[in-house]
């Protein structure tokens, strides 16, 4: 039995001996140092471009402008809107212009200043609220369910409205995005680096060079962190070390300086939310109305599936019969936001869960209860009339992180605290719909190999990625598990483009299913494969082995993992919008020092139902990380941006939480199983971080009286909202 | 091109004579020509630790150390804990506990919680996990499966690891007071002096500093050591953080500076920035300063042609701007001594740790007869400068409750802060007054 063991990762070993090979660890002989010229506007047109100069630099051996391109000026995402370099006109702060390779670092810095670019600069979108009332919609998702104004035409309903707003927020994996790429010698190139999607990379360097995707392989190296941040982002690095590899002719290093990362690379939307839900007198909720606008920056990118999601969990994990949503994401002239960690849900949850409390605060009921009440079961439908007919363990949650935290105590005790530091207690649920969903099925199957050598040991390629988040200790198991193997016997490999088909992204909690079931369909043939030379024989894995081998079985196969079909209308926003659901429940204990406006956050429970956990360690592992990224985004994170330009680009500026701002972090998994998944699996990647904020600021509301619209919760707002709350009589 | 020098070191326990750029950073060889690839970068400016090595026994930021600083010394990178397939306690540890995800970071926090181990006697508590790694960022695991792991390795005392004979030349790595004097006289205007190097090396990434043009003043005696007199205590220039820290003579005549220092960085920033550079460095929100204007501390400065005292209310004339002329090398700070003072300090940061104040209070008072006899009040990060708030003190003196109250409503006259990307001008003067209550609180509940 391997599933559900505390397994040991098998990467853990090289990782703490520091043997383990991040991109910028690889050494090729003869490499040549890329780097990129930017724009430094948020807007203009390039008159001229002129890199004469700049080619005859010594030690400069390539140039390359959007007009020496040999493919197309293109990084196809969903729409074909993102360039390569920038041609006629930069529409972000740190656009790329033009490309060079050099021999030293002194060669290159002089090389790209030697570039000369003559900007007309021109007005910049800058605000998401102006470029919606010009028009400037890159995606507009609605949900219509029942009537929603039509419901709220009652007296006897509570009814509340408000207007939320939620920051950037900045990935902030440690490793910076970079990428090496080398010509193969055989007229195509390789590309090696950091990064979540490697088949994202292949499509935009083949399109680049203008080649086909067979000569174009891509291996990522061991990676620093994604979350989000090295989905669709690393396209463009990775594109522009290929190009520069194959114009010089030689292998090109391009490594990102954390400053270069943090202005140019993908974020968090910006969002803002306005939200009026209706509540009957006995706390059911009846209807909810929903106008949600995220900032999309100068480029599509993953905009539109972002916005899908944020749209179909609106109203959180809740039974809602009249639901209105609107929802749209803008282009402005600044830099592109795409995938991170929830993915769309954080910014409309935290304004679901905040409209959850004011209604409870109005009713004059337990929050907890509030959302015991209205929560999803199965047999329910979601606000998309998705019927969910199994695993949903919302109700389990929330009791667990009501039990864990001693909830109904804590809650009547903090409210007699006086004194300055006042103690608070708040929660939040939310949902997660796993995997691609509706929007992304063209890229939902996944393939895995599976190749057991004679000494029994087992090869298994998959085209999702390890990124920090246990994928191959997980993927092991499960390996170990179908297989009927030793658990030590199988290796699973880096990603490779070469070794497996196309399988989609590494994203939206669908590796443990969409990998896993890939790998239970190989191993199932391959056990098919054993049994007439092992069954009713007893013989360990290893003879196992050894007895096919003498009989020339051949044992590898290939799995190809589908999701069940699902239908989605999205006119009226109605149908299943995902194959399934993780749920998730936190309860947030805080001390709020009303002199200073600081929080302490001091202990989190977090309970999740996944379905069946495959590894506990690695499923603790996500929950403690994703609440401590949720509790950055709910205290202390976001960009602050002038004339388009990100004034806080480094870790000093930008803030996230150290280990000192680190409360207990109680993770609780319960485990409602998912008949498709593997072994129950669902996913669980990303409702850590998605419930955190919400009830941060419920524990600071229940604190203090003053409940934030915005986040972060930083002293200042918190201050400034209680010197106001003291001000109104 | 910048010139190639000569230096001697050990690494993991190897002697090393190794030919490197003035401008090549610790980092750098370890991970170019040693290939010493386990110590990452992670934003090359002190702030996530991920290049943390232990040199002579101390946690360090090798992102923030010009390599020839490390001349004669004993590095340790994570290349050194295991051999082979044996790991280090607190290797096993962190793979046993799952505290290991993406692993960029983990190299650097098992160096950073190494330096801590190597010093303690027992486990450590959960609260000296977290200062131990406080230097440390990680954004995958939440923190928490690493105090685990290193809370539950105990502690076996590794001997020192052995050192070299230092071997890098005395034009850039000076042994006294005097060479590194005439090094100010002959490269006047090239040249700038590097100590601990937390401020000036991040200024270089910035392409504000120019790394080749620096010279080391660790090695000068001179600057080193905190020493009394019969009415001064001396602080020599380059003394460091973590050294102020534990000094018992700082901390009964100067209360305030200890506190402060605690806040500076995390463990590797304070083992290497040093007193004279944070005064050197001239920043408004610079820890160390309120509590020497509430001490009247005097700087030292010294040329090649003059030695001067300056008082340290006038060594400032605005953000990053102060009186030393480029000839001039600070050498140490003198404080007198008064009996019975009593100090606080307190400060906000945008988080617990590595957090450049947003505004702080030093406050340093004596009594006599159940009155306040002597108080000085100074301020980081609501003026162009550290600010001494002189009506806020003379408040102070009248005592009792009035005392207080003239206090705050003094201080809030005597800040002029402004709006930044840190905070705002409207909070910063609102806790100016907050703190000066709470160090006020302090200072008479000792």
């Amino acid at each position: 039995m391997s599933v559900g063991q505390r397994m040991r990762r098998p990467d853990a070993p090289d990782k703490v001996k520091g043997t383990a090979l991040y991109v910028d660890d690889l050494a090729f002989a003869g490499s040549l140092l890329g780097g990129v010229l930017r724009s430094p506007h948020a807007h203009a047109r390039i008159a001229d471009l002129d890199v004469t100069q700049a080619r005859s630099v010594p030690g400069v051996r390539a140039v390359i402008t959007a007009k020496s391109l040999p493919g197309k000026n293109l990084i196809p995402v969903i729409q074909a809107d993102w360039p390569i370099l920038a041609a006629q006109y930069v529409r972000h702060v740190g656009e790329a212009v033009a490309l060079v390779a050099a021999e030293t670092p002194e060669a290159l810095r002089q090389g790209l200043a030697s570039i000369v670019v003559d900007y007309e600069p021109l007005a910049a979108m800058l605000d998401m609220e102006q470029a919606l009332a010009s028009g400037e919609i890159m995606a507009h998702w609605k949900i219509r369910r029942g009537e929603a104004s039509v419901a709220m035409m009652r007296s006897d309903l509570v009814i509340v409205e408000e207007s939320y707003h939620t920051p950037y927020q900045e990935h902030a994996y440690i490793e910076p995005n970079g990428m090496i790429a080398l010509p193969d010698g055989a007229g195509g190139v390789i590309v090696y680096g950091s990064m979540q999607c490697p088949f994202y990379v292949q499509k935009a360097v083949a399109t680049a060079l203008g080649t086909n995707l067979n000569r174009v392989r891509v291996v990522q190296t061991v990676t620093g962190g994604g979350f989000g941040g090295k989905e669709d982002a690393p396209s463009a690095p990775g594109a522009h070390a290929a190009l520069l590899a194959m114009a010089a002719g030689a292998p090109v290093r391009l490594i990102l300086t954390r400053e270069e990362d943090m202005a140019v690379m993908s974020k968090r939307h910006p969002g803002r939310i306005r939200m009026r839900t209706a509540v009957t007198q006995d706390g059911y909720l009846l209807a909810s109305e929903v106008d949600y606008l995220l900032d999309g920056g100068a480029y599509a990118t993953l905009s539109p599936v972002v916005l899908f999601r944020g749209t179909v969990h609106a109203c959180g994990p809740y039974r809602v019969p009249n639901v209105k949503v609107d929802a749209r994401v803008v282009r402005t002239h600044k830099v592109p936001c795409g995938a991170f960690r929830g993915f769309g849900e954080p910014q409309i949850v935290f304004a679901a869960e905040s409209q959850m409390d004011l209604l409870a605060d109005r009713l004059g009921m337990d929050p907890l209860e509030l959302r015991r009440r209205n929560a999803l079961d199965v047999g329910d439908e979601t606000i998309t009339g998705h019927k969910l007919t199994s695993s949903v363990g919302l109700r389990e949650v929330l009791s667990k992180v009501a039990e864990s935290s001693d909830w109904l105590r804590k809650r009547k005790e903090y409210a007699t605290d006086s004194g300055p530091v006042r103690r608070g207690i708040g929660v939040a649920a939310c949902y997660y719909g796993v995997g691609l969903g509706a929007m992304g099925k063209h890229m939902n199957p996944a393939g895995a190999s599976v190749v057991v050598s004679a000494d029994g040991s087992v090869t298994v390629a998959v085209g999702t990625t390890e990124m920090g988040q246990g994928m191959i200790t997980v993927l092991s198991q499960i390996t170990a598990e179908a297989l009927g193997c030793p658990v030590e016997l199988v290796r699973v490999v880096e990603a490779d483009t070469s070794r497996v088909p196309d399988s989609g992204p590494t994203v939206a909690s669908r590796t443990t299913v969409m990998s896993g079931n890939a790998i239970r369909e190989a191993a199932t043939k391959i056990r098919a494969a054993m049994q007439a030379f092992t069954s009713d024989r007893g013989l360990s894995w290893k003879d196992a082995v050894t007895a096919c081998v003498q009989n020339q079985v051949g044992l590898a196969a290939f799995g190809w993992s589908v999701p069940p079909d699902t239908s989605f209308d999205l006119t009226n926003g109605q149908g299943e919008a995902y194959i399934c659901y993780s749920f998730s429940a936190n309860v947030v204990e805080a001390e709020v020092d009303t002199a200073t406006g600081e929080t302490r956050v001091k202990k989190v429970h977090s309970a999740h139902d996944a379905g069946r956990i495959i590894n506990p360690t690695t499923a603790e592992g996500q929950v403690e990380g994703g609440v401590v990224q949720g509790l950055g985004y709910a205290l202390m994170e976001e960009h602050v941006l002038r004339d388009g330009r990100i004034l806080n680009d480094q870790f000093s500026t930008y803030i996230i939480p150290t280990p000192m701002d680190t409360p207990e972090i109680k993770s609780i998994l319960v485990e409602h199983h998912y008949p498709w998944g593997p072994y129950g699996a669902k996913g669980l990647g990303e409702t850590p971080i998605i419930g955190v904020a919400p009830a941060v600021t419920a524990a600071i509301a229940h604190a203090t009286g003053v409940r934030l619209t915005e986040i972060p919760a930083t002293p200042e707002r918190v201050f400034a909202a209680l010197r106001k709350k003291a001000a109104t009589p | 091109m910048p010139d190639t020098i000569d230096f001697a070191c050990s690494v993991n326990g190897e002697y090393r004579r190794l030919r490197v750029r003035t401008d090549q950073r610790l980092i750098d060889v370890l991970r170019n020509d040693l290939r010493l690839t386990g110590t990452k970068e992670g934003c090359g400016k002190g702030e996530c630790g991920a290049c943390t090595v232990i040199v002579d026994g101390k946690a360090v930021d090798s992102c923030l150390m010009l390599a020839y600083q490390a001349d004669g010394a004993a590095i340790e990178t994570i290349e050194g804990l295991s051999q082979g397939d044996r790991l280090h306690p607190l290797q096993e540890a962190f793979v046993e506990h799952g505290a290991s995800q993406c692993g960029i970071c983990i190299p650097g926090m098992i160096m950073a919680a190494k330096a801590y181990l190597d010093q303690a006697e027992t486990p450590l508590s959960l609260d000296q996990v977290r200062g131990a790694l406080a230097g440390n960022l990680c954004r995958c695991t939440g923190y928490s499966k690493i105090f685990t792991a290193v809370s539950r390795v105990a502690p076996s005392p590794s001997p020192p690891a052995a050192s070299a004979e230092p071997a890098a030349p005395l034009y850039f790595r000076p042994r006294s007071l005097e060479e590194a004097l005439e090094i100010l006289v002959q490269r006047a205007g090239e040249v700038r002096p590097i100590a601990g190097g937390t401020d000036i090396l991040v200024a270089a990434k910035d392409g504000k500093a120019t790394p080749a043009a620096l010279f080391d003043l660790t090695a000068v005696p001179e600057l080193r050591g905190i020493e009394e007199t019969a009415h001064e205590v001396r602080i020599g220039a380059a003394v460091t953080h973590a050294e102020i820290l534990t000094s018992p003579l700082v901390a009964r005549y100067v209360p305030a500076l200890p506190l402060a220092c605690a806040w500076i960085g995390g463990p590797q920033i304070r083992n290497r920035g040093t007193l004279g550079g944070n005064i050197a460095h001239g920043s408004p929100a610079g820890d160390t300063i309120p509590p020497l204007y509430t001490a009247d501390a005097r700087v030292e400065v010294v040329s090649v042609s003059d030695r001067r005292d300056v008082m340290i209310s006038d060594f400032f004339v605005g953000p990053r701007q102060t009186v030393l002329a480029p000839d001039e090398l600070i050498v140490a700070v003198r404080i007198p001594k008064r009996a019975g003072v009593r100090g606080a300090f307190l400060r906000l940061g945008q988080r617990q740790a590595q957090a450049i104040s947003k505004v702080s209070v030093a406050v340093a008072m004596t009594f006599r007869g159940g009155q306040p006899e002597w108080a000085r009040v100074a301020l980081g990060a609501v003026a162009p400068t550290v600010i001494r708030a002189p009506e806020t003190e003379r408040a102070l003196l009248a005592g009792g409750y009035e005392g207080l109250r003239g206090a705050l409503e003094a201080i809030r006259n005597e800040v002029r802060p402004i709006d930044d990307i840190r905070s705002t001008r409207e909070y910063r003067r609102e806790m100016a007054a907050v703190l000066l209550e709470r160090a006020i609180r302090q200072i008479v509940e000792a």
